[in-house]
């Protein structure tokens, strides 16, 4: 499923967060986004997962399996696209999954049927699953190390414990785009490196397109395939990550002076951080 | 098995086995739930004001007893069994609602206010006869209207921009909540009739004492309704005890379950109000019993919830009808119970409410 995304515009009130975007993005790839806080990176989530509604502007899929979608979505497509904003809620949570930023879970659900809610939009696929995918929610339990934890009550969770569970979630939905907002938040130093591995591994091997919001320049440069470098609501770059994260860019988003290099063992960019930018004055100046 | 061995578990098998542990312990309370509820209601017929001894009730079940013990058991006492039964298992069910609506333990109907809406339109109903148009009827349908009129107040009120937040839903049940509560008052305080008076305290305060077979036949089908619809939502109000924003990323159509579930809502609220007044605190004290009890999985507890409400209301009736030599409402007795419970749940959990 590709992504087409075309001058997308949002507005809280009076106040515009994104001011026309247009990117795409493909099946396959692992789309990182970063930039300042309040630049407009959770919003523009989102929007692609109709959960805002844009004030302007159109983010469409194409190539997508038709099979998924019922009839009352398919009648939305024109020449091989739909809006998502066509999309009905539940045939739209067939495609795409989202960890979001923050959880709060009042009610003492176990882990697994925490888990088991991800299966909710398509609940026939786990119930009368062909026999190779039988263990479809203890593969995802797996792959997101939430495996010992399904014992436990989701509101006595740690929250990278409750994050992991969040991500096996996410993998029942079984999604062909797949949305993190800042994944690695509150998870230990293995299990960053592990979701991430995950990741790239789903995006190349079932060629699922991960966008993903970060605020982690070190795991973005190493493990995204694309960047979009925002600022202030507007794209400051878009593209390859090695054409994005350069020590200039990153100095004028972030105004921090990084050193970027090539790093054969990681076989990507490995980025340090030097310290502040030398014409930077603090917050709030220009 | 045991659940020891399946930990951690190894694969998906253990997982089922986990599943179907949980599935046979909620069914096994449901199992014990009804038995003690056939048990209740077969025994709360030998108890009762009126002196009559197991061997007469027995005689009128044969067809065998003299008039008024036949009288007293058949159009008395068993209604008023089948009335308190249904009132608690409606009640206890749209609290149940409520708090995964609200993703709050500590919502209920009471609690929101749309229970004081609901006697409201039962009083304007008993004073001013409005509603007569729908016969014997009038006051429920009365109780229903209102109860949802003033639901929707409620959430118009505790509704911005950016959602429905779970303290502006609790500050504006009790302001509306008080402010019906102050017109049922305005109105009480204006009727001269003494007779008319006396039936709108009565349901001001809640009794079963006047339930008759009509009751409960109108109230089985309004709450009846109200609960099938509530039960066939489980899986959605599951989902949105997560928050609107996952629930919808999930899948969940979150503004047609909502309106469904609050239209159940008001239907079971407005049927009990109509037959046995304002009756607090069932709604807020089963469904956390038992949430703590089997977990929150609505599947399961909105049936426990059913047979436990309906378990609580009918004990709680007999203690009404018999622990004094006069008959205590009992919107007072849950109260006076309900209250220190309600206490109890806020001092234990204050860290997790808000």
């Amino acid at each position: 499923m590709e992504l087409e995304i075309n001058d997308l515009r949002f507005s809280y009130g009076s106040k515009e967060t994104l001011k026309g975007l247009t990117f795409n993005a493909r099946p396959g790839e692992v789309l990182g986004i970063l930039g300042e806080n309040g630049c407009g990176k959770t919003t523009l989530l989102k929007c692609i997962n109709s959960l805002l509604k844009p004030s302007d502007g159109r983010i469409e899929i194409l190539d997508f399996d038709q099979s998924v979608f019922s009839e009352k979505t398919l009648e939305k497509v024109q020449d091989g696209r739909l809006n998502v904003r066509d999309v009905s809620t539940k045939d739209l949570a067939k495609t795409m999954a989202v960890v979001s930023q923050s959880a709060i879970i009042s009610f003492p659900f176990t882990v697994l049927e925490a888990v088991m809610m991800g299966a909710y939009s398509k609940p026939n696929e786990v119930r009368n699953a062909p026999k190779e995918k039988k263990d479809h929610v203890f593969n995802c339990l797996r792959d997101a190390g939430a495996l010992e934890l399904v014992h436990r009550n989701v509101n006595e969770l740690s929250g990278g414990e409750l994050r992991r569970v969040m991500i096996a979630r996410a993998l029942v939905q079984n999604p062909t785009t797949l949305l993190l907002d800042e994944p690695t938040l509150h998870l230990d130093v293995i299990h960053q490196i592990e979701l991430m591995e995950l990741v790239t591994e789903l995006a190349s091997k079932h060629n699922i397109l991960v966008i993903m919001v970060t605020h982690d320049m070190m795991l973005a440069a190493r493990y995204c395939d694309k960047i979009i470098l925002m600022e202030k609501g507007r794209i400051v770059e878009t593209g390859p990550t090695e054409q994005v994260m350069t020590e200039k860019n990153l100095d004028e988003v972030f105004h921090v002076r990084c050193r970027v290099q090539k790093d054969e063992e990681i076989k990507g960019l490995n980025v340090t951080i030097v310290g502040r930018s030398k014409n930077y004055r603090g917050f709030g100046s220009e | 098995m045991k659940a020891d061995d399946l930990f951690p578990p190894t694969s998906q098998n253990d997982l089922d086995e986990i599943v179907r542990q949980k599935r046979s312990k909620s069914i096994f309370v449901i199992i014990f739930l009804i038995i003690i509820t056939a048990t209740i209601c077969f025994c709360s017929i030998f108890v009762g004001y009126a002196d009559i001894s197991p061997r007469e009730v027995i005689e009128v079940w044969m067809g065998k007893g003299n008039w008024q013990n036949t009288y007293i058991v058949e159009q008395i006492r068993m209604p008023r069994i089948a009335c308190s039964a249904v009132v608690g298992a409606g009640l206890a069910v749209a609290g149940m609602a409520m708090q995964a609506l609200f993703k709050n333990p500590l919502a209920s109907p009471s609690v929101l206010g749309i229970s004081s809406g609901a006697a409201f339109g039962a009083n304007l109903a008993i004073a001013f006869g409005i509603g007569a148009f729908f016969g014997s009827y009038s006051v429920s349908v009365m109780a229903f209207i209102c109860c949802f009129i003033t639901l929707l107040v409620v959430f118009a009120i505790a509704t911005t921009r950016h959602g429905t937040t779970t303290i502006l839903l609790l500050l504006a049940g009790v302001a509306v909540g008080s402010f019906f509560g102050g017109m049922t008052s305005f109105l009480q305080y204006f009727v001269d009739d003494a007779d008319v008076l006396q039936s709108m305290v009565y349901w001001s305060m809640g009794s079963f004492a006047k339930c008759d077979w009509l009751d409960f036949k109108v109230s089985l089908i309004i709450v009846g309704v109200g609960v099938a619809v509530i039960m066939l939502r489980s899986k959605e109000l599951n989902l949105l005890t997560l928050g609107d924003e996952q629930a919808k990323a999930l899948g969940v159509n979150i503004p047609l379950t909502r309106t469904l579930v609050l239209l159940a809502d008001a239907l079971i609220v407005g049927g009990c109000v109509a037959i046995s007044g304002t009756i607090g605190f069932v709604g807020l004290i089963i469904p956390h019993i038992f949430r703590t009890l089997v977990g929150p999985n609505h599947s399961y507890l909105g049936i426990i919830c059913v047979f436990a409400g309906a378990i609580f209301m009918m004990v709680m009736d007999i203690i009404a009808r018999n622990s004094m030599a006069t008959e205590v409402p009992i919107g007072v007795l849950t109260s006076l119970l309900g209250a220190p419970f309600f206490v109890y749940i806020m001092r234990k959990k204050r860290n997790e409410i808000w």
